[in-house]
């Protein structure tokens, strides 16, 4: 008896940090979840920009031939923007494929407020025929824009993206070095987030309803 | 134990012999070279004109050996590729041959390593299979088969370099 009512203090007394530091981490947790709700900004899968990104004023041409005006045609929709070429062995095609696969999940209502559009960063051997083939396989809906390369490069240098580098091979043919990152712009024309090469379908289907609904308050 | 002295110099003398004798039965055993190619994948060409190869390549032997080549009759060119991760940027780069260590494996995947197939003699289409060989230094040449897949099936089938290990591709 005598010693089991000695031990108890001692016995709490290294209960107790645990106890508290089990507290501290609910707690914690509790705070991350209810901030991961709604539209608070928080809780994305992609990389937050440490500064949001605005939408530059540009205009292309797509691949009907028509001016495309980026900022007017994208305006109140979540866009997904991402430069890269048709002869891209994976980044490419994995980044498209893998965002087609999960807009064809979504309902309606929220599909239909996200645009994807993706600008060649070699329109030399992107014809617009080729373009639109090569996003049809993807998906449909999919925005192809074509400019010259020096027009597309300081869209992207405004983007804060790195310019696309030109390299000849032996061959004669050439590799097209290009930025691996989607950026999103949400409603309020910034990108806040963006999306690395290695996003996975669940990621973007964690992440796109997200931002449809966000209004980063 | 009554004399340590004698005992230590006991046990190096012992030591010496099993180290000696351990060298001979080395080098008496022929060096094992052991293979194995797996998850041979081919992305389905989207354009027609091209595709990238990935797959698996497992060392089970004790002998270092060098990817050197690849080859199929379903493309007249095929190149093995690294991707570049510069400034922000990626691009491929051509390689030459590919290191599997003794007991370890080679990877490809996307953002890493892949094999381009260019100029393609016939269509592909996703759940085609074909012969690829791969040339190897001291294995030489060994077939497997590639399946075909589409770009959506590849972080499932595949996964990727860039997701797994940013620093993989050098």
């Amino acid at each position: 008896m005598d010693t089991e009512f000695r031990s108890t203090p001692r016995r709490l007394r290294r209960i107790l940090p645990a106890t508290l530091t089990a507290c501290a981490c609910l707690l914690f947790h509790i705070s991350c979840s209810t901030g991961n709700d709604g539209a608070s900004g928080t809780g994305y899968r992609g990389w937050m920009m440490p500064r949001p990104q605005a939408k530059v004023d540009f205009t292309l041409t797509d691949t009907e031939g028509e001016p495309f005006e980026f900022r007017a045609r994208t305006d109140g929709y979540v866009t997904l923007l991402f430069f890269g070429y048709t002869y891209c062995p994976d980044v490419c095609p994995i980044h498209m494929a893998n965002i087609g696969a999960v807009l064809d999940d979504f309902p309606l209502e929220v599909r239909s407020q996200i645009k994807v559009v993706f600008v060649t960063t070699d329109p030399e051997r992107d014809s617009p025929e080729r373009l639109r083939l090569w996003l049809d396989n993807f998906d449909a809906s999919f925005i192809g824009l074509r400019g010259d390369r020096d027009e597309v490069n300081e869209i992207q240098i405004a983007l804060g993206l790195p310019a696309s580098v030109i390299e000849e091979t032996e061959g004669g043919e050439y590799l097209v070095g290009h930025s691996a990152r989607v950026l999103a712009f949400t409603k309020d024309n910034l990108a806040h987030v963006a999306y690395p090469f290695g996003t996975r379908q669940a990621d973007w289907a964690h992440d796109l309803p997200k931002l449809v609904d966000e209004r980063w308050e | 134990m009554k004399n340590p002295r004698y005992t230590l110099q006991h046990g190096a003398v012992f030591a010496l012999a099993v180290t000696i004798a351990l060298a001979c039965i080395s080098r008496e055993t022929p060096e094992r070279i052991d293979l194995e190619v797996s998850r041979v994948f081919v992305t389905e060409p989207v354009t027609g004109e091209r595709a990238a190869m990935y797959f698996s390549v497992t060392n089970n032997g004790d002998v270092d050996d060098e990817l050197l080549a690849v080859s199929t009759t379903a493309a007249r060119v095929a190149e093995i590729h690294r991707t570049e991760h510069e400034g922000g940027t990626m691009k491929m780069v051509p390689v030459d041959a590919l290191n599997v260590p003794a007991g370890g494996r080679l990877d490809l995947a996307p953002g890493g390593y892949h094999v381009m197939l260019l100029e393609l003699t016939q269509n592909l289409f996703p759940d085609d299979r074909f012969d690829v060989t791969l040339r190897f230094r001291h294995a030489g040449d060994m077939v497997a088969r590639a399946l075909v897949i589409r770009y959506e099936e590849v972080e499932e089938l595949v996964g990727g370099a860039a997701q797994s290990d940013p620093h993989n591709s050098r």
